[in-house]
């Protein structure tokens, strides 16, 4: 019995979505929207609205609506549309005890939403759930539903799900038999419909708090609730409310009045098909009239009560609910199942997208290292070759320096002696003019002491006076004689000097250097050779070789000017040769034991070479002669600097020949020279 | 016959008197003597030039030999009189000048007297 009133109740908890008042307007112009609808999702939408305003109506056709909505929105795959039917429909299927079927729609809905993320929708679906199980008394079941919606309310803050979380709640508990606890659910639920001035809703909801006071034996507080549900005139409700009223009658074992509303309950409920209503309606009348002992009646609503009962709790219908659940249970746990499964996956996808990630960093960083390392080295390989080239133009620049240096001192030394030339020849001027005068003087004076002795030879003298005035006259003549020699000799320096700075004559012309340089080479042989009248050991002795190129080409020069400085140089070269011949001791620093060896084993020779360089010509006299040591070679092209003992030189010959070669020919004259091996004297004159 | 020796050295005028004493004394030569170019053109003014011969030096303070020699070619530029200069040695381009301005002919100092006594005989 308990269990049905359970029921009983638990049906008229869903009065939520009956609150909407029955207006037939309304149905025709439903109806007339639907025939005229071209959408399907239009048509579904009507259709559950028709089956919210029959639920209180026609329950039967309110379902038909329902059923045709749901398999509509099937049918388009139209998923929302399906939810709402289901919840539209599950209610009315809750009422008429089809538990079955509800349970079927309800957990397809309850998918739907989980797939589709419609958590107001869950939570509604998830309380319909609780509410089907409670009726079960399936209160595990039950209170797992309603944790799962009070899980959407609490996680997404839905308000609207505030009303039936409460008013279910307070169901479950009510249900379950923790009264206090129920009794607080339903005062929230009223508080939550006070601003809303919902009727229907409010109506339903007084109705729990009086059966709830009912359960607790608060008789007054419970009828109070009772007929505050009835002040809302909600028709629907009449049937649980009279019932609600009959009980609490019977209870105070008022039989009357009990009965009364007993058979009012019955009647309303058979009205709007509330089944339980009217089992449980039939089951008190039958238990009342069996009190006042009027058996007759008594079975005849035993009789429709088992009547009823039968319909609303075949086998068939328990067996089907069952492996609803059961599949259920299984489609929850292949979810679970595929919930771990998936989070297995999740987790190895991680660990791979990890394990990828990290691959990749590693790669990168090991790609970067690598780029890194590459750049470096190349850096180091350009580095390293910068380097090498940094070498080699420093050794260039100090190699360019030395010359630049060289250079520098052969210029200071060429103006040097350009000033030094033009000061000499500036000083030769002036010095030759008196010298004229000396030479002149001197050599008249010779003449006139000449004439005097004559005429001294005219007069008769003493002997003895005679001879002393010869020999006056005789260191006179000696004298002037001696004047004349020195002056005729500065004479000659001077002239040396004044070739310095006159201006040549002669005129260029294409010459043969070979046929020149052998020329001027055997003139001064030769010219040496008669020179020499000294003894055999002395006298002068030397060979000497000749390497010409002979595809010199003929070159522009003043042939008179090339031959006076080939001259000087094959001069000085057969001199020097002559002298390391004659003294080899003072030449070599040799010992006096191997004097005569040296002297013996040494062979003057002097080496003239031609050879075109480039557009240079060059013509090279070398000599095995006695050298020159870095001091001498500093100075010779100075003018008046000899070796050459007093007399036999004028100091001018290589200073000349400088100012021709370097001045005349836009030349260079250089010297190499090693003392006691022998000299070179290089001569390079262009050829263009 | 006179011979004119144009030279801003005294010593000259010695030289030449002790050098050719004998042809003085002997009448042979006349010798006259001029410090500057200006100088001998004052002397020449009151001379008949063809009975003159002048022997000049070029480098001399003032008018030099070679401006003497353009201002007496000015006048006659064939002859007379008959003109000797006397270059320094190596100074060939007084050389040149003073025969492209109609000097006869030329000696280089140091005088060789020998040449001279020669040159002198053959033009008096």
């Amino acid at each position: 019995m308990k269990k049905y009133i359970c029921l009983f109740l638990f049906t008229f908890t869903a009065n939520v979505l009956f609150a909407q008042s029955f207006n037939a307007a309304s149905i025709d112009s439903l109806k007339n929207e639907l025939s005229k609808a071209k959408h399907d999702t239009t048509k579904v939408l009507i259709l559950d609205k028709l089956t919210t305003l029959f639920a209180s109506s026609n329950p039967t056709q309110a379902l038909r609506y329902g059923r045709e909505a749901w398999a509509l929105a099937s049918k388009i795959k139209y998923d929302k549309g399906k939810v709402l039917s289901a919840l539209s429909s599950c209610q009315i299927m809750l009422n008429t005890s089809d538990y079955a079927e509800a349970l079927n729609k309800l957990l397809e809905a309850r998918y739907i939403c989980e797939k589709s993320k419609m958590p107001k929708e869950l939570g509604n679906i998830n309380l319909k759930l609780a509410l089907l199980y409670t009726n079960r008394k399936q209160f595990k079941s039950a209170l797992e539903y309603l944790s799962k919606a009070h899980q959407v309310r609490d996680s997404l803050q839905i308000p609207d799900l505030d009303y039936p979380l409460n008013q279910t709640s307070g169901y479950v508990y009510k249900d379950m038999g923790e009264f206090q606890k129920a009794l607080g659910f339903f005062k929230n639920a009223y508080q939550n419909l006070i601003t809303k001035k919902a009727a229907h809703q409010l109506s339903t909801t007084s109705y729990y708090i009086g059966s709830t006071f009912a359960a607790l034996n608060q008789r007054d507080s419970a009828l109070a609730y009772f007929r505050k549900s009835l002040s809302f005139q909600a028709k629907f409700h009449e049937g649980r409310v009279y019932y609600g009223l009959a009980s609490v009658f019977k209870a105070s074992n008022q039989l009357d009045s009990a009965i009364f509303y007993a058979k009012k309950a019955l009647t309303r409920s058979n009205e709007n098909q509330f089944i339980p209503i009217t089992v449980f309606s039939a089951q008190l009348l039958s238990e009342l009239y069996e009190k006042k002992n009027d058996l007759k009646s008594a079975l005849f609503y035993t009789k429709i009560a088992t009547a009823e009962k039968d319909s609303l709790f075949n086998e068939e219908q328990i067996r089907q609910i069952e492996r609803l659940a059961y599949d259920e249970k299984e489609r929850e746990l292949i979810i679970q199942r595929r919930s771990e499964v998936h989070q297995a996956d999740l987790e190895d996808k991680i660990k791979i997208y990890g394990i990828s990630t990290l691959l990749i960093i590693v790669l990168l960083v090991l790609f970067f290292l690598y780029r890194n390392n590459k750049i470096k080295h190349k850096a180091n390989q350009i580095l390293h070759s910068q380097k090498e080239e940094i070498d080699t133009q420093r050794a260039k620049a100090e190699k360019a320096f030395q010359d630049l240096k060289a250079t520098q001192a052969q210029l200071i030394q060429s103006e040097k002696l350009a000033s030094l030339g033009e000061l000499t020849a500036g000083i030769a001027h002036e010095i030759q003019n008196p010298l004229n005068f000396v030479n002149n003087f001197s050599e008249l004076s010779i003449d006139l002491t000449q004439e005097l002795k004559e005429e001294i030879e005219k007069v008769s003298i003493p002997e003895k006076d005679k001879e002393y005035i010869d020999e006056i006259i005789g260191d006179l003549t000696q004298n002037q004689q001696k004047i004349n020699q020195h002056g005729k000799r500065a004479s000659s320096i001077v002239k040396g000097m004044l070739q310095h700075s006159r201006s040549s004559s002669g005129e260029k012309e294409l010459t043969d250097m070979n046929a020149l340089t052998d020329e001027y080479l055997r003139l001064s042989y030769h010219g040496l050779r008669a020179k020499d009248k000294s003894g055999s050991t002395s006298r002068f002795n030397a060979d000497f070789r000749t390497d010409f190129d002979e595809n010199l080409p003929k070159i522009a020069v003043i042939p008179q000017e090339i031959g006076r400085v080939l001259l000087n140089l094959f001069n000085n070269a057969f001199y020097a040769v002559n002298q390391r011949r004659i003294d080899p001791v003072e030449t070599l620093h040799a010992t006096s034991e191997a004097t005569q060896s040296l002297q013996t084993q040494y062979h003057p020779m002097i080496f003239v070479t031609s050879k075109k360089i480039g557009n240079t010509i060059e013509i090279k006299v070398q000599d095995n002669g006695t050298g020159m040591s870095e001091e001498t070679k500093a100075k010779i092209f100075q003018p008046f600097f000899t070796t050459k003992p007093t007399g036999e030189g004028t100091g001018l010959g290589l200073s000349l020949s400088y100012d021709i070669i370097t001045k005349g020919h836009g030349g260079t004259l250089e010297v190499e020279s090693i003392e006691g091996e022998g000299t070179t004297f290089i001569i390079k004159l262009p050829y263009i | 016959m006179k011979i004119l020796v144009v030279d801003d050295e005294e010593d000259v005028r010695t030289l030449f008197q002790q050098r050719f004493r004998r042809e003085i004394r002997a009448g042979e030569f006349d010798f006259a003597f001029s410090g500057s170019g200006e100088e001998a053109l004052e002397f020449l003014k009151d001379q008949d030039l063809e009975a003159v011969l002048i022997l000049s030096d070029i480098n001399m303070p003032g008018m030099s030999g070679i401006e003497l020699l353009r201002q007496i070619r000015s006048k006659s530029p064939t002859s007379p009189p008959t003109i000797m200069m006397i270059t320094a040695y190596g100074d060939a381009q007084s050389h040149d000048q003073a025969l492209a301005l109609g000097a006869n002919d030329f000696l280089t100092k140091p005088l060789d007297f020998i040449e001279l006594k020669q040159k002198l005989q053959s033009s008096l």
